[in-house]
């Protein structure tokens, strides 16, 4: 027997067929873009990607970017790293404000600030690794200085202009309370870098010297009389006392490690300069007398001094152990000099392997002029001078600025005076 | 301007001169006024004795400017003098005990002089000038002295032009020189009128006229020693002018220019400088 189905219900059951695939391939359509979405949206979030790791930079990306940043503003300063091999090493290529060498029980280090985000540095010479210590950030620093214990001062500018001087260490990771006076961790801390701690000084110090060894801090600050007044002073505060007053305010203080203040009037080319040791009543005890354009350094614990002259026309050097002065056949200023610590008559001085114009001085204070320098030691016991290195054979041009040497005598550092970059160079025996 | 001095048939080219110790002893044979039976007439040998003489000035300087404050036309001379006045035992003559004359340009400066008076503050010479100060110790027994002269010209204060960057401050190490390339597209520059008559380079008696490629812009009020250059849809070059006038000396007006290349660019839309009114590379409103 045959059924007969009605045409009409042929008609109705393909159209609910045709309804059924129409609905599965729309709901296929569906989910297909509701997988796509999903998938930006957990890609977004990172779902997928690997997972991050973090540690303690050895060099900071800050640094990075700011050292970019800074050379690609010295564009007429064909400087370049000196390689592995080379008693010459670049430690940080962006700008440092100041550095001091730090001893630990086993170590020396090259503790550093740069000038761009007040991150404290802290480089081994020999090993030649760098490790960040801390994470304030502290833009436009232009001064810093250390003691042997890592603490540091660092001076700025505030948004009205006056300078501020502020007295800091870096934190340790376990501290709760700050302090400026505490304990002070001379390596990198376990937990990375820390913040610092610390506190300012009265604002507007004209200039500062610092105590490495004992942290006693000398500073001049603008008197009534439009001079200054010398006030010397703990790193706590204690003993805070005004030691000198005077209606000139053009001066250098210099503090050797023997605890000696000493005041050189700044210097100007051509213009007669004069040096005082300070004594603990503030007497001013004369050092050198009616010299043009004098610079100098003078050595801790003992009547040695080297002083530069410049006269407007030229740069002279000269060392005095006794009363003597010996003539050195250096043309440089005693700001590029360091004496070698210890009981001997060298010293080490950077000069420029070029002859300079009659106003060097004032330009290179400046920073109208800059020299490529040698750098040459000076036996003041016989009046030798020997030529020890030339960055030229780095491929290198530095001009010397602020050098310090550590306690043993191996490593000099010191800033490029032409980008601020900071340098170390290896000169033992 | 050095000025060569001539010392007891000597020439000094020194810029500044003290001469500082006269190494001699006068016999001044003083002799008690009276005339009287009795009085005593004995001779006083007073001995020349070291006197130095500093000197700096109250000009502006930037912050740790390592260098001399040197005196500018309207500027204060500071000088101080320091005798070293050793009596027979050895000790020092304190300076209260010392009567100093201080002369300028063979001026003797009363207000200034007198028991104790060693130091003073007197005006730098007009600009380009040369001012001779002298000033002489004499200890109230008149057992010692000294003397000493500066000759001390005034300069024009130079305008000296460095970055100021965000981060670094102003980049005081590095002055810009007469053209200079760099290679950001925007910058701050800041100027520094080195030894001015003036407490700080934003001080109000100092006008700053900046110009860029010929068009004048103007300063900005809060800080008128600065300016950014934006070359935003330039070839980046500038050559930027700058004097600086000072209110209360019409003949002080330092003036200098630099060429500063910066990386220029083709985007339009400048978006402006500090004073944002106007392109500073082509003087145009935008």
């Amino acid at each position: 027997m045959h059924i007969q189905i009605p045409s009409y219900v042929r008609i109705i059951i393909g159209l609910i067929v045709v309804v059924i695939c129409g609905a599965l391939a729309g709901w296929y359509f569906y989910l297909h873009s509701q997988e796509q979405t999903t998938q930006a949206t957990s890609a977004a979030q990172g779902l997928g990607a690997s997972t991050p790791t973090f540690g303690v930079p050895t060099t900071g990306s800050t640094q990075a970017n700011q050292a970019l940043a800074t050379r690609s503003l010295q564009s007429n300063n064909a400087t370049s790293a000196a390689s592995s091999t080379s008693a010459l090493w670049e430690i940080d290529q962006a700008p440092v404000a100041g550095m001091g060498f730090v001893d630990t029980d086993t170590n020396e280090y090259v503790y550093y600030i740069e000038r761009a985000n007040g991150y404290v540095f802290s480089a081994h010479p020999s090993a030649r690794t760098i490790v960040r210590l801390t994470d304030t950030l502290t833009p436009k620093i232009y001064e810093a200085q250390f003691a042997q214990d890592g603490s540091f001062i660092e001076r700025s500018l505030a948004s009205d202009g006056s300078i501020t001087t502020f007295l800091g260490r870096v934190a340790s990771s376990t501290e709760s309370t700050a302090s400026s006076t505490g304990p002070i961790t001379a390596t990198a801390d376990a937990g990375g870098p820390q913040r610092v701690v610390g506190g300012n000084l009265v604002p507007n110090i004209r200039s500062l010297a610092l105590d490495r060894v004992s942290r006693a801090i000398f500073y001049l600050v603008p008197n009534a009389i439009g001079g200054v007044d010398g006030i010397s002073m703990q790193w706590d505060g204690s003993k805070k006392k005004t030691l000198f007053s005077s209606p000139i305010g053009s001066w250098n203080p210099l503090l050797l490690d023997d605890g000696t203040i000493v005041l050189v009037e700044s210097p100007a080319d051509g213009v007669l300069g004069y040096a005082f040791s300070v004594g603990s009543t503030g007497s001013l005890t004369p050092l050198l007398t009616g010299i043009p354009g004098l610079t100098v350094l003078p050595k801790a614990a003992s009547s040695l001094v080297l002083y530069g002259s410049s006269t407007g026309t030229g740069l002279t050097l000269t060392g005095r152990a006794t009363t003597t002065p010996i003539s050195l056949s250096l043309q440089t200023i005693a700001d590029k000099c360091v004496w070698l610590p210890g009981g001997s008559e060298v010293a080490y001085c950077a000069v420029p392997n070029s002859s300079v114009s009659g106003n060097y001085l004032d330009d290179w204070y400046k920073g109208l002029t800059h020299t490529s320098d040698d750098w040459w030691q000076v036996d003041l016991s016989t009046g030798a001078t020997k030529l020890i290195y030339s960055p030229s054979a780095d491929n290198v041009s530095i001009d010397v600025e602020d050098p310090i040497i550590d306690p043993s005598g191996n490593y000099i550092t010191f800033k490029n005076a032409t980008d601020q970059s900071l340098w170390s160079l290896h000169v033992a025996q | 301007m050095r000025n060569p001095i001539r010392l007891f048939g000597i020439t000094l080219a020194a810029t500044l001169l003290p001469l500082v110790v006269v190494y001699a002893q006068i016999d001044l044979s003083a002799t008690s006024l009276g005339g009287g039976a009795g009085d005593v007439t004995a001779p006083v040998t007073s001995i020349a004795s070291r006197l130095d003489l500093l000197m700096d000035a109250d000009s502006y300087v930037p912050p740790f400017y390592h260098g001399r404050a040197l005196p500018s036309a309207g500027s204060l001379i500071k000088l101080q003098a320091i005798p070293y006045f050793k009596r027979s035992n050895g000790s020092l003559i304190p300076i209260s005990d010392i009567v100093f004359t201080w002369k300028q340009d063979d001026r003797v400066i009363g207000n200034n002089s007198g028991l104790g008076r060693s130091s003073v503050a007197l005006p730098a010479a007009i600009l380009y000038g040369t001012t001779n100060i002298e000033v002489d110790a004499q200890s109230s027994d008149n057992t010692r002295f000294g003397s000493a002269t500066i000759s001390i010209p005034s300069a024009e204060p130079p305008l000296i032009l460095y970055g100021d960057d965000p981060l670094l401050g102003v980049t005081y190490y590095r002055a810009l020189g007469n053209t200079t390339n760099l290679p950001a597209t925007q910058m701050t520059f800041a100027a520094v009128p080195y030894f001015a008559a003036v407490g700080s380079a934003s001080d109000p008696r100092l006008t700053y006229a900046w110009t860029v490629n010929g068009s004048p812009i103007a300063s900005d009020a809060n800080d008128p020693d600065e300016i950014t250059l934006n070359a935003k849809g330039s070839n980046g070059q500038a050559a930027v002018g700058l004097t600086v006038t000072q209110s209360d000396d019409v003949f002080l007006s330092p003036n200098s220019s630099w060429t500063i290349h910066l990386a220029g660019s083709t985007v339009p839309g400048f978006t402006g400088s500090g004073s944002g009114a106007k392109n500073p590379f082509t003087g145009q409103s935008q």
